[in-house]
């Protein structure tokens, strides 16, 4: 069990790495690394669940561009959406 | 220098017997103080709005939008009711001033603009 | 433009009114929960979108609550942005296709002018008069008809505090015709002439409707002779701050005991049941001792916030922004400098972000410089957790021990901001004008749907952040301190040869003079992403020093055993200068446009925390000894 107990041990230590790395990495870094994984993933034809995923990062690094992603409040206007109809 | 009214009576001279023909009538007569600025006004003071002064002074913003044009969108109008109602120790800046129903807290500074005719008479 | 495609598109609608008017509550009220906090592009400005949809037509529209304006003329950013937003000068941002605006009933003198500002711009414009039950409440006079023809705009009643109280609104909305397209709105800023001849007009069509207001309530008046007094106010503030953090104690201490249990049964109960190994070390000493830790503190941290919150909605904060004015002005601080740094004990960031409300620019730098200063609620795990370690819990006069020193940190924390601004606005920042003039809004009620609502607000928030970057950082932390393994034959608990260990080890030399040892300087690290990730590390390293089988006993009597007074007391006075976790500084950096300020930021109140610390443990130590 011991052998066990150390691989999920050492899953989750990873996955908190990750995060952590994530989380403090300088914001514009963050959010031209998540492009580069989003453009990746559609543009290879990966499956789709992939490509939900990669958006989904992206969006988060918008997200955490204000620095500190905890409230709302510091968080970048959302994009509104353009005008469908004409005036 | 408060700020209240100079009264001043024109009236008969009693002692005199009754004949005199020409007697001046018994007229209180008040002549009010011009209007002084807000700022050398102290609690308790009472009035209303004569005037506010086009004071170059700005808000030090974005916009070096004046004081005196902010205490007019405020409501600073000539006519409105005014009092002083609290103020700070020592020295009495800033002041607590209440314009209509709604209070402010103002600089001696920022009141300056304003002119005041006290009632108190 | 056709019905079908005016359906399609949410409609894009603009809530303005002057401060205090009751706007936010009725945007709650209009959106409920489907509201969106940003920011506006490239400003700290709050952002606040929310959506609903019109009962009878379907319509779906988009709410921008904008920031509260006394004018078109801005005096602050916030005003700024309002105006831009209504003249479609803000970047990626639409003009409102109609315009709400909010007056509040009872004060009409004060609102009515911003409707004839708005009523020229142009867009179709809507008036909810709000407030219209405590206006008849206090027998406030008005012919409504009369009002709607001499402003020529529909005004109809609302109560944005009651169910239903929008009603009216929404179906007065729905039936305004399509917007028709018009040019883009020429504005130039009012002359001197022109806002008088705004404000007779004001007078005019108030008169013409009839409008006749009370006094105000002689109660609030004498409530207001004793608040504003120049004795009497102060202590009353004094007394209120006060009674606040005893109560942040008092009233927590059964929620927390609560709290606590759970967390060492948890514990407990993963200890046993889990054979030993990597992933019970890893659940027990890093998970549970680790974000555990910090999660007993959510009661305090929620007393707290109901206090600010209370404050904020109750009218009193601009009365205490005028009674501090003077003691802020002695330093070169405006009193409205106040504000945002009372909101700071929650959180630096929109304390900083709050500074847009300051018109000075000098004075806004001034402000965010110091912000830090004024504790952030991070810091209180910290401070009650040192508090309830080293401070017994014993009644001096009418007051509590430990609700006195945390009291005493946090005015540390003002006077230490005062004295930072002083030293600023000698020598780099020079600003030469102060301004005040702040209204100082009537007393109210405090909503209490809007208090719970952002108590929960604070509350998702608060678990958010122990449920990932505290969790995170606590799971690196474990794995640092328990690895490399120690060799065998090694004496003493395994975390000391660890990674985790020699980083402690060597950052022990630069914190030695403090009374730091490796385990307090190894807790400093992690505590730089969040500052109530300093007690989760404690927590964690602490749980993994404990050699033996020893039940893992909480945090509190583990340092009251190994450090001493001196020692406690000396990491209070680090923490209230400790430099800003990362979040705050990069907020800094945005809101100024450069990294000057937040390295000058983080460098000026690291030497102070470490000067402050310094002094307090040679003190202490020689004190006690």
């Amino acid at each position: 069990m011991d052998v066990g107990q150390a691989i999920i041990a050492g899953l989750i230590v990873l996955t908190a790495v990750v995060y952590v790395a994530w989380a403090l990495m300088p914001a514009a870094l963050r959010l031209r690394l998540a492009q580069r994984l989003a453009a990746d993933a559609r543009r290879t034809g990966r499956p789709a669940w992939l490509v939900r995923a990669a958006g989904a990062i992206e969006r988060n690094a918008r997200r955490r561009l204000g620095g500190c992603s905890d409230c709302s409040a510091a968080q970048p206007a959302p994009v509104p959406p353009k005008r469908l109809d004409t005036d | 220098m408060d700020g209240r009214c100079l009264r001043f009576s024109l009236v008969a001279d009693d002692s005199h017997s009754d004949d005199t023909v020409d007697r001046y009538p018994i007229v209180p007569f008040r002549i009010p103080m011009p209007p002084v600025s807000l700022s050398s006004l102290r609690k308790g003071a009472r009035g209303t709005v004569a005037h506010v002064r086009d004071d170059p002074q700005t808000l030090g913003d974005e916009a070096q939008s004046t004081v005196s044009r902010r205490l007019l969108e405020l409501g600073f109008i000539p006519g409105e009711a005014l009092e002083v109602v609290a103020e700070i120790w020592p020295g009495g800046d800033p002041m607590a001033v209440r314009l209509g129903n709604t209070l402010f807290a103002l600089r001696r500074l920022e009141a300056g603009a304003v002119l005041v005719a006290v009632e108190g008479c | 433009m056709s019905a079908a495609s005016v359906a399609l598109e949410p409609m894009r609608l603009a809530l303005v009114g002057v401060p205090n008017c009751g706007k936010t509550a009725l945007f709650n009220r209009l959106t409920g929960s489907r509201q969106k906090v940003a920011n506006y592009a490239g400003v700290t400005v709050e952002r606040k979108e929310g959506s609903f949809v019109g009962p009878s037509s379907g319509q779906r529209y988009r709410l921008l609550d904008l920031p509260g304006a006394y004018s078109l003329t801005p005096t602050t950013l916030d005003e700024a942005i309002t105006r831009d937003c209504l003249l479609g000068r803000l970047a990626g941002e639409a003009p409102p296709e109609r315009v709400v605006c909010v007056v509040d009933a009872t004060n009409l003198r004060l609102n009515l002018r911003l409707v004839l500002e708005l009523r020229d711009l142009g867009t179709p414009l809507l008036v909810a008069l709000n407030m219209s039950d405590l206006a008849r409440d206090r027998g406030v006079r008005l012919d409504l008809q009369r009002l709607e023809q001499e402003l020529g705009v529909p005004v109809v009643e609302t109560v944005a505090i009651r169910d239903g109280g929008e009603r009216a609104l929404l179906e007065r909305l729905e039936a305004l015709p399509p917007p028709a397209a018009r040019p883009a709105a020429e504005w130039l800023d009012p002359t001197f002439e022109q806002i008088q001849r705004t404000q007779r007009e004001v007078r005019r069509i108030l008169h013409a409707a009839g409008y006749t207001e009370p006094a105000r309530r002689r109660a609030l008046q004498r409530l207001d002779a004793l608040v504003l007094h120049p004795v009497a106010g102060p202590a009353i503030l004094a007394a209120l701050l006060f009674f606040v953090f005893q109560a942040v104690f008092s009233w927590a201490a059964v929620p927390m005991a609560l709290v606590d249990a759970g967390v060492t049964w948890l514990g407990g109960a993963l200890q046993a049941s889990i054979p030993p190994g990597a992933l019970n070390s890893l659940l027990v000493d890093g998970v549970i001792a680790g974000a555990g830790s910090v999660l007993v503190f959510l009661p305090q941290i929620m007393i707290l916030f109901f206090f600010i919150l209370l404050l904020e909605d109750s009218g009193y904060l601009p009365r205490a922004a005028y009674l501090l004015d003077r003691m802020m002005g002695s330093v070169g601080l405006s009193g409205r400098a106040f504000i945002p740094l009372l909101s700071s004990f929650a959180c630096a960031v929109p304390g900083i972000m709050a500074t847009r409300t300051i018109p000075n620019v000098r004075d806004r730098l001034a402000t965010i410089m110091v912000a830090p200063l004024m504790t952030c609620s991070a810091r209180l795990p910290v401070y009650a957790l040192i508090i309830a370690a080293f401070i017994p819990n014993r009644p001096v006069g009418a007051f509590n021990l430990q609700g006195l020193v945390l009291f005493t940190l946090y005015v540390a924390g003002i006077v230490a901001a005062m004295l930072v601004a002083y030293a600023l606005k000698r020598t780099a920042l020079r600003a030469t004008y102060h301004p005040l003039l702040l209204e100082l809004p009537e007393y109210k009620w405090p909503n209490l749907r809007n208090l719970m609502l952002g108590l929960w607000e604070r509350l998702k928030i608060f678990l958010q952040r122990v449920g990932t970057i505290i969790l995170a950082l606590m799971i690196v932390l474990w794995f640092l301190s328990s690895y490399p393994a120690p060799p065998e034959g090694a004496t003493g608990p395994a975390i000391q040869h660890s990674f985790a260990g020699m980083i402690g080890r060597t950052l022990e030399h630069v914190f030695a003079p403090l009374g730091f040892n490796w385990q307090i300087s190894l807790a400093l690290v992690p505590g730089l992403a969040a500052r109530e990730v300093a007690v989760g590390a404690l927590g964690t390293v602490y749980s993994l020093s404990a050699t033996g089988d020893e039940v893992a006993a909480t945090l509190v009597p583990m340092i009251a055993q190994s450090w001493s007074l001196a020692t406690a007391l000396s990491l209070l006075a680090w923490y209230v200068f400790a430099p800003q976790c990362l979040s705050t500084l990069v907020v800094v950096k945005r809101e100024t446009n450069s990294w000057r300020y937040p390295v000058i930021m983080a460098g000026y109140l690291f030497a102070l925390a470490y000067l402050a610390a310094f002094v307090t443990f040679r003190v202490a130590s020689a004190l006690l000894t």
